[in-house]
């Protein structure tokens, strides 16, 4: 789920990472392309999933990791475990992945803002196109990829442009990859939805919606023609982390750094409605905290962040169920009374044991996992005996507005167990809480004054 | 010296228009660079319409988010509707010190211009210049009424163009509304010669899309430069998009708005001096394709 160690396991794995595509161009938290610093290749650094998606047909997953900046490929094999099978390194740290509706095609969002689609399975004779770059032609190989054909030659002029390209930066990905739009922000997340009989003529429409941290949510036509910019919907004015589609896609919720979770007529780029979700997110933060651990000091005011966003169906209502960075509880809000233009929508809450981390929406159970680690309702206060992560399961209450919280898995593995004394705590924070980082510090002043200058 | 800037800056900004000259640059100039991905202390509306046109353009009585569909937009951007009930139409971005902005104004004296540029100081010049120029013309025309806006569709000298502080590349959605345009200006961009900076420039394949997203259709992107490779590099970007068609030499003929780009840019300027060449390319944005 949310956070886990990932050890490229076996070398016979295919490694897309030919013609200086180097994993090992680490970027720094500013969004400011072209810092390099250099990481040894040969070092097996941990790669942390930021984000894994499973294929429709539950067959494959797909992962994408941080430092490596890879999209992974995984087979779910019968016996429940993962082989995988390609792994692809992008130029820029992926942020968000999405699979089409047939399962054909990732699509990637990164955190420079552009948004790519790669097949989910690679080509294994895919040559990539021979990497000159206009304006050093001198630096040109002497032969391209498609004229030579023995191995060895193959090798030499391999590496020749290997270090064409480490002197130039690369133009190309060393497999299929298609770059379809792009942000100037860090995409935050990418959206795949395909739209039956949208306006009664029976066509099947297909888009791409995307998120940045500049508030932006922007309307694609599909990846065909996603060059072509539908709409915008804006009104957010802090980030934008989640999109969520509800109504057979018609709908859009949205939700990151402010007060209010927006609904969307998306297509029209029209806010719907704003929901309220301070309000709930304080009163589940003063419902949850512990009397007994006193230390658990709730400050009053905390930004809102908003980290998740699933829909979710209940007693035939659509609803939508939300989590909150740093907050133990779970959301809910149905969004009947909106589509029937009826009374304000409100947000429900439940209190769960940990900080919510991530959930997963079956037809018959909610499985949500929490963060044993730190104290309910901080990202930073660590809980006196550490549980580890957790899993709960939750059972819809009664009302269809909360739940009960019905299962509790804690993880009892004795191997995991002793590693659990090793982690780092803080650090495991940093990996868990990333999304308030995604907040602006407003009224900074980011430019080095005036001074003199051009003409 | 930077006291003296302040001074002179405040000291021009407490005067009224009528009574002021033109600013002088040399207190304006700022640092060449300004980062494009950094988040600039800018501010910016959360989209088109909750932004203040009225007060930007102070001589207009309804400036309007009246965003015209693409498919009942004019083809030839220059058809005479008064400004008053439109939107602007052309912006120039990266404006610098304004020159295309001073030029165009009195040639399209009826069509809403903006001049948009990152940075500050060079914004507040031409910011002053325009209160200035329109100080002066109010007062050379005894007919114009003083400080209060008569509500009328005509549009007195330099009353048709702003100018305001904004990072095109993340922000142009939030200043315009689909099919807004009916001209954008890419004048002398920043080269950024080194290639992992070129994520930096304002014309790239996705850019593109973003431009085409705000042109109506019809409408043309003009770009200009005096770097070959970046020339290769916008033709590259625009033609890339099926949404544009590069206009030939021959349909730009006579096209005034070329001249202008050419000759009374400040960089356009420079490059005469200095003998170099000016490198024209503009593209037509042609209908989205059914799908
Ligand atoms: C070389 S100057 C050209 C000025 C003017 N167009 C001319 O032709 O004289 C480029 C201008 O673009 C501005 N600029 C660069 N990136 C920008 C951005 N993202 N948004 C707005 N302006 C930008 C720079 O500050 C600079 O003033």
């Amino acid at each position: 789920m949310n956070i886990s160690r990932f050890n490229p396991s076996n070398s016979d794995i295919p490694e897309h990472t030919g013609n200086g595509i180097q994993p090992t161009t680490a970027d720094s938290d500013d969004e400011r392309p072209g810092k390099r610093q250099k990481l040894s290749a040969k070092t097996e650094t941990p790669s942390y999933v930021l984000s894994v998606t499973i294929s429709n047909d539950r067959n494959h997953i797909v992962a994408i990791t941080a430092e490596d900046k890879a999209v992974r490929v995984f087979e779910v094999e019968k016996t429940g475990e993962l082989k995988e099978l390609s792994k692809r390194c992008m130029f820029k740290r992926p942020s968000t992945v999405e699979l089409s509706d047939d399962d054909s095609t990732i699509f990637v969002g990164d955190k420079f803002g552009d948004a790519y689609s790669l097949p989910l399975l690679p080509a294994a004779d895919f040559i990539p196109k021979a990497q000159v770059s206009r304006t050093e032609t001198q630096s040109k190989p002497a032969a391209s990829l498609t004229t030579v054909h023995t191995a060895a030659n193959r090798k030499i002029l391999e590496a020749q442009m290997k270090a064409i390209d480490a002197a130039k930066p690369k133009e190309g990905l060393p497999f299929e990859a298609k770059l379809l739009l792009g942000h100037v922000s860090l995409m935050t997340d990418l959206k795949f939805v395909t739209l039956e009989n949208e306006s009664g003529g029976g066509k099947r429409r297909s888009y791409l919606v995307t998120a940045d941290r500049d508030e932006h949510i922007r309307v694609s036509r599909g990846p065909s023609q996603a060059h072509i910019i539908e709409n915008f919907c804006l009104g957010h004015t802090e980030f934008v982390s989640k999109l969520c589609f509800i109504g057979k896609g018609r709908y859009l919720v949205s939700g990151g750094g402010d007060d209010e979770l927006f609904v969307w007529d998306w297509l029209q780029s029209k806010l719907l409605r704003k929901v309220d979700l301070r309000g709930p997110v304080e009163a589940c933060r003063g419902a949850g905290e512990d009397s007994s651990s006193a230390n658990a000091s709730v400050p009053d005011r905390v930004p809102i962040c908003v980290t998740g966003l699933w829909r979710y169906v209940v007693s035939g209502s659509e609803c939508v169920l939300i989590a909150c960075e740093g907050v133990a509880g779970i959301f809910l809000l149905n969004l009947e009374p909106i589509f029937n233009a009826g009374a304000s929508p409100q947000i429900s809450w439940t209190t769960l044991p940990g900080n919510l981390l991530d959930t997963v929406v079956s037809e018959s159970s909610i499985v949500v996992s929490v963060d044993g680690i730190h104290a309910k309702n901080s990202c930073s206060v660590v809980r006196e005996s550490v549980e580890g992560q957790q899993l709960c399961v939750l059972k819809p209450h009664g009302d269809g507005a909360t739940f009960d919280v019905d299962d509790f898995f804690t993880d009892s593995n004795e191997r995991r167990e002793t590693n659990r004394d090793q982690i780092d705590k803080t650090k495991v924070a940093e990996r868990l809480y990333t999304t308030g980082l995604l907040r602006k510090r407003r009224g900074q002043e980011g430019e080095s004054g005036d001074v003199e200058e051009m003409e | 010296k930077a006291h003296r800037r302040d001074e002179y800056r405040a000291t021009r900004h407490a005067a009224s228009p009528g009574e002021i000259g033109l600013p002088s640059k040399r207190f304006y100039r700022q640092r060449a660079h300004a980062n494009v991905f950094s988040d600039h202390a800018l501010s910016y509306p959360e989209k088109p319409e909750a932004w203040n046109w009225r007060e930007l353009y102070p001589g207009v009585a309804q400036v309007g988010q009246e965003v015209q569909s693409a498919e009942d937009s004019p083809q030839n951007g220059e058809n005479i509707t008064p400004a008053a009930y439109r939107g602007v139409e052309i912006a120039d971005i990266g404006c610098g010190f304004g020159g295309l902005l001073f030029a165009l104004s009195p040639l399209l004296p009826q069509t809403l211009i903006l001049g948009l540029e990152i940075r500050s100081s060079v914004t507040e010049f031409v910011q002053e210049k325009i209160r200035a120029l329109q100080g002066q013309a109010r007062k050379g025309d005894p007919t114009s009424s003083t400080e209060t806006e008569t509500e009328t569709a005509t549009l007195t000298p330099y009353q048709n163009i702003a100018c305001i502080r904004s990072n095109t590349m993340k922000f142009m959605p939030n200043y315009f509304g689909r099919g807004q345009l009916s001209k954008i200006f890419l004048c002398f961009p920043d080269p950024h010669f080194k290639h992992r900076k070129h994520k930096a420039r304002i014309v790239s394949p996705t850019l593109a899309a973003e431009y085409a997203y705000a042109l109506r259709v019809g409408g043309v992107v003009y770009t200009i430069t005096d770097v070959e490779d970046l020339h290769r590099w916008m033709v590259d970007g625009f033609s890339a998009n099926p949404l544009f068609r590069r206009l030939g030499e021959e349909e730009l003929e006579g096209d005034e708005c070329v001249r202008v780009m050419k000759a009374e840019t400040e960089e356009g300027k420079k490059v005469e001096r200095n003998g170099g060449t000016k490198w024209v390319a503009c593209f037509q944005r042609l209908e989205d394709p059914p799908w």
